[in-house]
């Protein structure tokens, strides 16, 4: 068990810098997920962390050592790849055993440690089977098994659930959640699913264009995204956005956009004339009989419990989350009203959050 | 509709017939001609035989000294095998895996030793392998088979490594696992088809190989099969073309059973892990 510092990491392949000025730190036992689209940085920050890709500039620490200069397998840590890397020649077994073995421990702690490391991932029934043999979900496990069995201070993880269909991807989300929460490594995990991300990471690091975004608990990145891309990225179905600029009258500011004008509460106290960017998500919609709002269906999404309703507000196309009993047609017209409690507003030049101070 | 189907198909199996027969016939018709009298080859050159015999393989296999060139063809292969895999493995993995300067023009310049005509090479590399000894011995042959068949194998093994996941690799050194056990225990029984073909092709190399064996076996009691068949085949006055068939699927036979063996061999021990 060990925390990792990521200080200043860089790195740049050729004139191209891929990871930008990267400073994280993971506490012992944190589920770190590293979240963002692709080409974001994240696995070739998790790779620096490996020791599988060279750093350019910063510092890696695990632990109290800097482990720059280290190779791999001197760092302590265990990877599990997207497409699991199993050894296709060996059996699940030697597959589970195969580092230990490396690393010198005696055979009988070997064989000790595999039945232990297959039973908690319910491996003992395919201990003789090759990978080929196997099953996407049970290769996924073994891959795990491989990490497990070692007892590592860190758990890179890429991807790993990316290659399971819906269902199984969702039991095993399930799994990993209680495996890790069960042995308390530290684990940074990757991926560019943001549903996973918010599941599963203790704290989120949303990373775009080689820049770690924001860094915070599921719940802030959620609830406080620190700029309109983070915003876009985090939740699902994601936000809906307007530009606008803002007016007073009558002493309350008002938001112009070119769909509707909007009332914004007194908390809000923004510059006449500043242009910013509304966001809102699609569940932070109300309908209403009598409101100023309101647009006309253009698609109708049944989800199951929810339906997802496009609506045509002036010349803006927004969408909001309505329960499935609301009998909705496409061509309908709809008056809504926005929650304001969770209205976004980000600086239309820089796209970054415009933070209120509470009321006192 | 059920018509046309079957015209179809009717159409590309005689078209795959066709191109069967194209392609068998040459060897069916050594088969043939290797059961037929000498005299009836020269004057008739039908596909379909007269008369059968087998005093070709009487010849071969009693009368010549077939036994003892396929000894020393099989001596010598398995020489040019032995050395050659490990130089093939190591160079093919030193210009997939490592880095350093010049890897790949000299990947590259590797495949210059095919330019030169071998006609050429031969008064040299006598002068040369008689310096050293090696004039008149197997290995000194083998040795010259294994400088012919190493390039060549390596550009082809590393094509093949290049295919397999560089997950595998990584897992192992995150693992800790060193590079030679990563190399001997993941990445040889990953590439373990690609070996087996490469190990084909340099046993292949050396088994027809000539021209080298003609200039460095003197003795007759060394000499290989192409060597031994030739000096048969060719008499003073005339060719014996159903020695020379019998002499070519004597040849072939052996190679061929030999593959299917090996062959069969190699992949139980794949799929059984017992390749280590």
């Amino acid at each position: 068990m060990a925390s990792v510092t990521l200080k200043n990491l860089h790195k740049k392949f050729g004139h191209t810098t891929v990871v930008n000025n990267v400073n994280v730190e993971i506490a012992d036992g944190e589920f770190l997920v590293f979240v963002g689209p692709s080409g974001c940085g994240k696995t070739t920050t998790l790779r620096m962390v490996a020791g599988l890709e060279s750093i350019s500039d910063g510092e890696i620490h695990i632990g109290n050592s800097l482990v720059n200069d280290l190779p791999p397998g001197d760092r302590d840590v265990a990877m599990v790849f997207q497409n699991y890397a199993l050894y296709s020649h060996m059996t699940v077994s030697r597959n589970l055993g195969f580092a230990l073995q490396a690393r010198g421990v005696v055979d009988r702690e070997i064989l000790h440690r595999v039945q232990r490391v297959a039973k908690m991932l319910d491996l003992e029934e395919m201990l003789e089977r090759k990978p080929k043999q196997l099953s996407g979900g049970q290769r996924q496990r073994v891959a795990l098994g491989r990490a497990v069995i070692r007892n590592p201070k860190v758990f890179l993880m890429d991807e790993p659930l990316s290659n399971l269909d819906a269902l199984l991807r969702l039991q095993t989300r399930k799994e990993l959640i209680e495996l890790t929460s069960d042995l308390k490594n530290t684990v940074i995990y990757v991926t560019h699913d943001q549903v996973e991300a918010m599941t599963m990471g203790h704290r989120l690091a949303v990373m775009n264009k080689g820049e770690v975004v924001q860094l915070d608990t599921p719940e802030k990145v959620f609830n406080e995204p620190a700029n309109r891309f983070v915003a876009e990225f985090i939740g699902s179905p994601p936000m809906n956005f307007l530009e606008g600029q803002v007016s007073e009258k009558s002493q309350k500011k008002i938001l112009k956009t070119d769909s509707f004008d909007l009332v914004l509460s007194e908390s809000m106290n923004l510059i006449s004339g500043s242009s910013v960017i509304m966001g809102f998500r699609p569940h932070d919609v109300k309908l209403v009989s009598e409101g100023s709002l309101g647009g006309r269906v253009t698609v109708v999404e049944t989800l199951g419990a929810e339906k997802l309703i496009y609506l045509q507000v002036g010349k803006n196309s927004l969408s909001i989350l309505v329960p499935a009993t609301e009998k909705i047609r496409s061509g309908d017209h709809l008056q809504f009203e926005i929650n304001k409690d969770y209205l976004h507003l980000f600086n239309r030049d820089d796209e970054k959050r415009i933070i209120f101070s509470e009321p006192n | 509709m059920k018509l046309q189907i079957s015209i179809f198909s009717l159409l590309r199996a005689f078209v795959i017939v066709l191109i069967m027969f194209i392609l068998l016939a040459p060897f069916l018709w050594i088969l043939l001609a290797s059961f037929r009298p000498n005299m009836e080859l020269v004057r008739n050159q039908s596909l379909i035989p007269n008369t059968l015999t087998i005093e070709n393989y009487v010849s071969l296999f009693v009368k010549s000294g077939y036994w003892q060139w396929i000894i020393n063809s099989f001596i010598v292969a398995t020489y040019t095998v032995l050395i050659s895999l490990p130089l093939i493995v190591a160079g093919a993995y030193s210009v997939y895996r490592t880095h350093y300067w010049g890897r790949n023009a000299l990947s590259l310049f590797l495949l210059s030793v095919y330019i030169f005509p071998t006609a050429l090479l031969v008064i040299p590399i006598f002068r040369i392998f008689n310096g050293l000894s090696l004039v008149d011995s197997h290995l000194g042959c083998a040795l010259l088979n294994t400088a012919f068949a190493v390039p060549f194998g390596i550009w082809l093994l590393q094509a093949f490594l290049k295919s397999l996941p560089p997950e595998l690799e990584e897992a192992a050194a995150v693992d800790g696992v060193g590079r030679m056990r990563t190399l001997f225990q993941i990445i040889i029984p990953q590439a373990a088809p690609g070996i087996i073909a490469i190990a084909m092709f340099a046993f292949i190399v050396s088994w027809t190989e000539y021209l080298f064996a003609m200039t460095l076996l003197l003795s007759n009691d060394l000499h290989t099969l192409p060597i031994g068949l030739t000096g048969i085949v060719f008499g003073q006055y005339r060719v014996n073309w159903g020695f020379a068939a019998a002499g070519a699927v004597g040849s072939a036979v052996p190679v061929f059973f030999l593959f299917l063996i090996v062959g069969r061999w190699f992949i139980r021990g794949i799929s059984a892990g017992a390749i280590k």
